[in-house]
């Protein structure tokens, strides 16, 4: 397989959570599946052709850098529309979910709120039969959603404050409220993003120490 | 007359709220006393929730109010003013329990005033919540807040830095008198809003770097044109010297700079006189730099204000030195949630240029609340254990195996690193397993286990 190219959007703008830390476990699970990745750090002042990217990814900011970021992408809206039309892999974290809504490029809005939704959570989803376990911090909810959903709610908070589902999957595009290094706290759900991208290339591996993290977690706060 | 008399019976009635309070509040405090509890917290608790949310603003305070708040560094901040304000003859109060909140500070203030409200000393001294500064300070401003500097820390509680930096600025007054880390670049910011601002500032030093590493800088962009800062050299975090390439805004060269500093000789130079470091790391010198700049803003007799550094200074309370057998074992308290407290211990592991051996791990993430947000460690720079000079690495507690993946992601050597599943073996595994001098890194509920299994430890070998 050619090298993978992976977009870390807005490094150094939406990165608020060691949300860096999805990145690192994309590539070196990839790495470990003998597959050749490139990261290239970008953000404002940069000129992002998406074209050129297998996955992009952006995460959390405070709500003015959301605002710097959602204005620097709007020249970007109808190359992102095809990207995501395209099945090409975008994985968005936390409140960068307000940067999706503001370009308009799914279908679903978000309403702003006086407080703070802060919690762990526990989801399930479709894509995998273990649970999804995260975190969650922001001040806003989704409303008028007509996208597919990526999880349902087991404990905690999905769209709105009752919401049954969470997070937003339209063709190979993954976004969540869940913030922080979710990737690495789910190796089962990374797991399956890797075999996604590698279909019938991708190779049995071994669980290592992120799956032993990942149960005592569940066996202590979960069950 | 019969408005007088309502005055009058109003006026009473108010200052025999007050003074019922304040006796209150000595009251609670000396029953916690006789039974044996600190009582910082429980009087300031019962007035400030059941009875008045108000009670601060009635009190009269000194001429010297001086709060410190900031991510980090506010208690030994506070610990070196009260030291260099008390040889220059002034009567100071402050919160030396490291309780930091609304409710720590009613109970302080208000067993520090007479039953009228009067406070008793010349200068009340607060180190203050980053959150719970307006809390304080609704009506009556601090004269003199310092601002240590704003980083990522509990993120459960405080979502982002900037939240933090707009709940300090309305604990400001417009007569305070800001005493700011220019080398914090969200910090700075607040010099372009007021006008009392005295700044200080770390120059580079040698572990300077000019790069931002783990891509954490929290203020990468001008905050008034939001073109990209220059960073001439960062000392962690987002601290360091930089500027806009508009010359919107920029670190510029502070009021009270510290150079030449020098860890290993445990000095610093301010205004070329050599100031000694209580403690060798790089945070010492932000500490003591906030300390000596506040003493220059109160003139303080330079005599006076040197000698509190450099003569007689007094013992600091971090790094304490134990022993099991022969070895030493030196105690790194570490925050959690706070990624520049663990890179500082990390740092100053890193210095140590002998062979060693590292204990790592928590039971909770936090001491307040119940959840355990684990995203702060890919915030934290654990690439600095690769080091050649480590010979193993215990993680220990409940999140032991999220600490040794942080660790595998930082490309330590997994021969290295040695898993604890039963706490209460850990001093034989060190003792069995490993080398050198040991460190700990580990945050507050750790620290007191530690030091238990030293002890059973100890009585063992007698």
């Amino acid at each position: 397989m050619k090298t993978f190219k992976i977009a870390h959007l807005f490094y150094d703008l939406l990165n608020m959570y060691g949300e860096n830390g999805n990145v690192r476990a994309l590539v070196k699970k990839l790495e470990e599946q003998g597959i050749k990745v490139r990261v290239d750090f970008l953000s404002l002042e940069d000129d992002i052709k998406f074209n050129n990217y297998d996955l992009i990814y952006f995460g959390s900011g405070s709500d003015e850098n959301l605002l710097l970021a959602a204005n620097y992408l709007k020249k970007y809206k109808d190359e992102i529309i095809k990207a995501i039309n395209d099945k090409k892999y975008f994985i968005v974290t936390g409140n960068g979910l307000e940067v999706i809504v503001n370009l308009n490029v799914l279908d679903f809005k978000i309403k702003q709120i006086p407080f703070q939704i802060i919690g762990e959570q526990v989801y399930e989803s479709k894509l995998i039969k273990h649970k999804i376990i995260g975190f969650q911090n922001r001040h806003s909810i989704i409303e008028e959603c007509h996208e597919e959903n990526l999880f349902s709610v087991i404990s905690g908070t999905g769209w709105s404050i009752k919401g049954k589902y969470e997070g937003i999957k339209k063709n190979n595009f993954y976004g969540t409220y869940l913030l922080g290094p979710l990737l690495i706290r789910n190796p089962y759900f990374l797991e399956y993003l890797v075999k996604d991208i590698l279909k019938d290339k991708y190779k049995k591996s071994k669980e290592d120490i992120s799956f032993k993290a990942y149960h005592e977690f569940i066996k202590n706060f979960v069950n | 007359m019969t408005k007088v008399l309502l005055f009058i019976i109003m006026i009473l009635v108010r200052y025999m709220k007050l003074a019922f309070l304040i006796l209150l509040n000595k009251f609670i405090t000396l029953g916690c006393k006789l039974l044996g509890k600190n009582g910082t917290v429980l009087p300031g608790n019962i007035i400030y929730d059941h009875f008045d949310k108000k009670i601060l603003e009635k009190i009269k305070y000194p001429k010297l109010v001086i709060a410190v708040t900031g991510s980090s560094g506010k208690g030994s901040t506070v610990f070196l003013i009260n030291h260099i304000l008390t040889k220059s003859g002034y009567s100071v109060v402050y919160n030396n329990s490291g309780s930091n909140g609304v409710l720590a500070a009613t109970t302080l203030i208000l067993n520090n005033c007479d039953i009228k409200g009067n406070f008793k000393k010349d200068v009340l001294l607060l180190e203050m919540d980053e959150r719970h500064l307006k809390l304080v300070f609704t009506k009556h401003k601090p004269t003199h807040l310092i601002i240590t500097n704003i980083t990522r820390d509990q993120p459960v509680r405080n979502t982002s830095p900037y939240v933090v930096f707009n709940d300090i600025k309305q604990g400001i007054g417009k007569n305070t008198h800001l005493i700011i880390n220019a080398d914090d670049a969200i910090v700075n910011e607040i010099s372009l809003n007021y006008k009392h601002v005295t700044t200080y500032g770390v120059a580079k030093t040698k572990d300077s770097y000019k790069k931002s590493r783990l891509q954490v800088a929290d203020q990468a962009y001008c905050p008034v044109c939001h073109t990209k800062l220059i960073y001439d050299y960062y000392h962690y975090g987002h601290l360091g010297s930089y500027h806009c390439p508009n010359n919107d805004y920029q670190r510029g060269k502070p009021d009270y700079e510290a150079k030449n500093v020098d860890l290993n000789k445990k000095v610093m130079k301010i205004n070329n006189e050599t100031i000694k470091l209580d403690n060798d790391v790089l945070y010492a010198c932000y500490y003591e730099l906030a300390a000596y700049t506040l003493g220059k803003v109160l003139n303080i007799d330079d005599k006076i204000l040197i000698d509190s550094f450099n003569k007689d200074a007094l013992e600091h309370k971090r790094g304490k030195k134990y022993h099991i057998g022969s070895r030493e074992i030196i105690m790194l308290e570490s925050k959690n949630e706070n990624n520049l407290s663990y890179y500082q211990s990390l740092r100053y592991i890193k210095n140590y240029k002998e062979k060693k051996s590292v204990i790592l791990g928590f039971n909770n993430v936090s001491r307040r609340y119940k959840e355990n947000d684990l995203s702060w460690l890919y915030d934290t720079e654990f690439e600095l254990l690769n080091d050649e000079n480590i010979d193993k690495i215990f993680c220990i507690g409940r999140f032991r195996y999220d600490v040794a993946l942080r660790l595998e992601y930082a490309k330590v050597d997994k021969h290295k690193i040695i898993l604890v599943d039963d706490l209460n073996e850990l001093i034989n595994l060190v003792k069995k397993k490993s080398k050198g001098t040991i460190f700990t890194m580990v945050c507050f509920d750790m620290t007191q286990i530690i030091k238990s299994l030293i002890e059973g430890d100890k009585n063992e070998d007698i």
